[in-house]
């Protein structure tokens, strides 16, 4: 009796983690082996498939696209993180402060284009930046005499109609994860400060930016998945082709050699390139920021 | 809790999830075979509502005349990438495809690379094929099966504003020539300051169609060939348009199907567009000023003996190999689409002008509908006239995505949208880096 007892604790909770456990292995682990296999291999049609050893890997050194490709991703990633780390911030920082007005409001504001499909929100901004003189952007622009701008035709403007959906869409997140870590901030902490004599500004440096350090690690890591792996904004743009590959992204050329030329084998190599540049990344990324450390 | 209890219902839970999972597994074989009226179950994906509803009212019409083989049509509209995703990735897992589906000619390609997973229609296709238009069938045929039937021919005719050429003083009839055609183009700009017309940089149908019409291509003996003398005559034509007649611009949004370009033609700022007979469906939808004031005519030529009209675009309908009743399902879709009744409802109802072209030139084509209405009550007599003139550039070669991902990256960029090379250095260029990649496969 006490053995069977001793060995049903020790079964439930394996049982209780299965349904995870099972899903992971089904569903993540198995098309992401499948997917490094059929990386080495050349796949005709349907059901043919042979394997092509490094065939893949010298395709994608030679690929220009996939250069093209990189860059687009690597200077995206660059701005959305210049943008989406200090204003978020600031903006949780003063919605923060007790006795700002319509606080619930101005939160909600912010937290409103997450819950837009991007397919929809790419669309409209995919009409703002026309380069017609009707378009948003270039009437705004009209004001002082600048334009019509071809936005989404030239490498810099496709950059910045990227970045600005992005941070149009991210601010209200990341806002939400600074705000809850200001949150868990005691106030003791700023009473301290207070009473060794430190301005509002001295606070928000030495005791606010410190404190939220775990968050601002976690906003940093998932901002990078999301750069590197950025697709529909990208799609909706300008569709699997863009002129000269101003908004080619990574996944844009993964999914073109799947669905557009049928070419699995050399999809899964993109596939697995971009899994090595991220996790590479952000290795870098949690080295400097010593993640681990403490 | 009792610990046997506890047991009991760990092994209950696991016991109850694998039933369920095998009770999905099974549910697939439990539908083959007949219904208890004696229908047959047949699933059917589309990207487009309205060929959704033509084969609804195709399933209904089949079960009237055919009470033995009646079928149990279910239809599914899904978007237009994610139909072509999951119909891929269940052809490539051997499970999960529908019994019909509509293939865009583009993705056709990447459908009948290597074995086509598909049905051959050619037993079910024999007697109409006399009176199919054949180059539409050969678009999905290989090695001699035809795996697809298209919904229309794509006819390509140049449709004119006739309103803003006559302030101009331009009679269209008498364009004959794509000479003619930049001669009025500079009268009409001079006169009125608008464009003849608007170029592509992101869509081909009009480089394609002003090759297909030199009755040339893109391949040659199955290699690449992208800088013919009949592509760069073509591509230089619409760079000397924009950049040295300066009678055209490049097309606002990138192409000639979107919402920014059927604006800009229903206000009236473009004259004319070169486009499958489809378009009419655009215009009727989209450009609701131009009723009556349209004009259907060939398309221009570059010299005598080419041809007056070329074909584009296309969905064919294709039955898979993993169809339960397979050659119910070939019959079924070449009845609905090549029967007469049939393919004047793909005129009435889908404004196309139908694959079955024996009956364009009888009288219920004159009747009236929204496309008579705008157009007028003639408008087969033209597309008759050039039936037997349609050419099309391969694009359902596995190769063939590549070459067009290609121009419309490089290529077209660089020579409609931006003057940053002539129409000669872009397609060899073109050329060099497309059979570096032939060659590598």
């Amino acid at each position: 009796m006490q053995k069977k007892k001793f060995s049903s604790q020790k079964i439930a909770p394996y049982l209780f983690v299965a349904p995870f456990v099972i899903t992971f292995l089904v569903f993540s682990l198995y098309p992401f082996v499948s997917a490094v296999v059929m990386s080495f291999q050349q796949v005709n049609g349907f059901q043919d498939a042979t394997f092509v050893g490094l065939k893949n890997y010298r395709t994608l050194f030679q690929d220009g696209d996939f250069y093209a490709a990189l860059w687009n991703v690597a200077r995206y990633t660059f701005w959305t993180l210049l943008i989406l780390i200090p204003l978020p911030m600031l903006v949780a920082y003063v919605l923060n402060q007790k006795g700002i007005p319509f606080k619930g409001f101005f939160r909600s504001v912010y937290f409103v284009p997450v819950l837009t499909s991007s397919v929809i929100a790419g669309l409209i901004f995919r009409y703002a930046f026309s380069s017609e003189k009707t378009g948003v952007f270039n009437q705004w622009l009209s004001v002082l005499h600048i334009g019509p701008v071809d936005w989404l035709n030239s490498p810099h403007t496709a950059m910045f109609a990227l970045v600005i959906i992005a941070v149009w869409r991210w601010l209200g997140t990341n806002m939400i994860y600074f705000l809850s870590g200001l949150q868990g901030i005691s106030p003791e902490l700023y009473e301290s400060a207070s009473m060794d004599g430190a301005n509002s500004w001295q606070k928000f440096w030495f005791v606010t930016i410190p404190m939220l350090k775990p968050i601002t690690i976690y906003v940093l890591t998932i901002s990078i998945m999301a750069g590197f792996s950025l697709f529909n904004e990208s799609y909706v743009y300008w569709g699997a082709q863009s002129p000269n590959n101003v908004g080619t992204t990574l996944v844009t050329l993964i999914y073109k050699a799947a669905f557009t030329n049928g070419n699995f084998g050399y999809s899964c190599t993109l596939g697995v390139a971009l899994f090595v540049i991220v996790v590479v990344v952000n290795l870098i990324q949690t080295r400097i920021m010593g993640l681990f450390r403490d | 809790m009792n610990m046997r209890f506890s047991k009991k219902l760990a092994f209950g839970a696991i016991a109850l999830a694998s039933t369920v999972v095998l009770a999905a597994c099974g549910k697939g074989s439990s539908d083959s075979g007949k219904n208890s009226d004696g229908s047959t179950d047949l699933t059917f994906w589309t990207f487009v509502d309205g060929q959704g509803t033509f084969f609804k009212d195709a399933a209904k019409a089949w079960n009237k005349s055919h009470p033995k083989q009646k079928i149990n049509l279910k239809v599914s509209v899904l978007p237009f990438d994610q139909e072509n995703q999951k119909l891929t990735v269940a052809l490539k897992s051997g499970s999960g495809a529908p019994d019909i589906v509509d293939v865009e000619l583009g993705q056709a390609a990447i459908q009948l690379k290597g074995t086509p997973q598909y049905y051959s229609l050619n037993s079910a296709l024999k007697p109409y094929r006399s009176v199919l238009q054949k180059s539409r069938l050969d678009n999905f045929t290989k090695d001699g099966k035809t795996y697809g039937l298209d919904y229309h021919v794509g006819e390509v005719v140049t449709y004119y504003n006739t309103d803003l050429l006559k302030k101009a003083g331009i009679d269209y009839t008498k364009i004959k020539t794509w000479a003619d055609y930049t001669k009025a183009g500079e009268q009409l700009k001079a006169k009125t300051g608008k464009y003849m017309n608007e170029l592509e940089y992101a869509g081909m149908f009009q480089l394609d169609s002003m090759v297909a019409q030199q009755k040339a291509d893109y391949y040659k003996d199955g290699k690449v060939d992208v800088n013919n003398a009949a592509v760069k005559r073509a591509l230089q034509m619409q760079h000397d348009w924009i950049y040295k007649d300066k009678i055209a611009r490049s097309a606002v949004g990138g192409n000639l199907d979107n919402d920014q370009f059927f604006a800009e033609m229903n206000k009236g700022n473009v004259a004319s567009v070169t486009m499958p007979a489809w378009y009419m469906q655009r215009m009727v939808a989209h450009m609701p000023k131009l009723k009556n004031k349209v004009a259907i005519a060939p398309m221009p030529v570059f010299q005598q003996g080419d041809y007056q009209t070329a074909g584009g675009g296309g969905t064919g309908t294709m039955v898979t190999n993993q169809a339960k009743n397979k050659k119910l399902a070939a019959k079924f879709v070449v009845w609905a689409k090549a029967s007469k009744g049939q393919a004047y409802k793909i005129w009435e109802n889908l404004g196309f002008d139908p694959i079955r072209t024996d009956i364009w030139s009888t009288d219920r084509m004159k009747a009236d509908n929204d496309y008579t209405e705008y157009f007028g009550k003639d408008i087969f007599d033209i597309y008759s006239k050039l039936s037997d003139q349609v050419h099309v550039v391969t694009k359902t070669d596995s190769f063939a995505p590549t070459i067009n991902d290609y121009i419309l990256k490089n290529t077209l960029p660089s020579t409609i949208l931006k003057d940053k090379m002539t129409p000669t250095k872009a397609l060899d260029t073109a050329q060099a880096a497309l059979k570096k990649q032939q060659s590598n496969q």
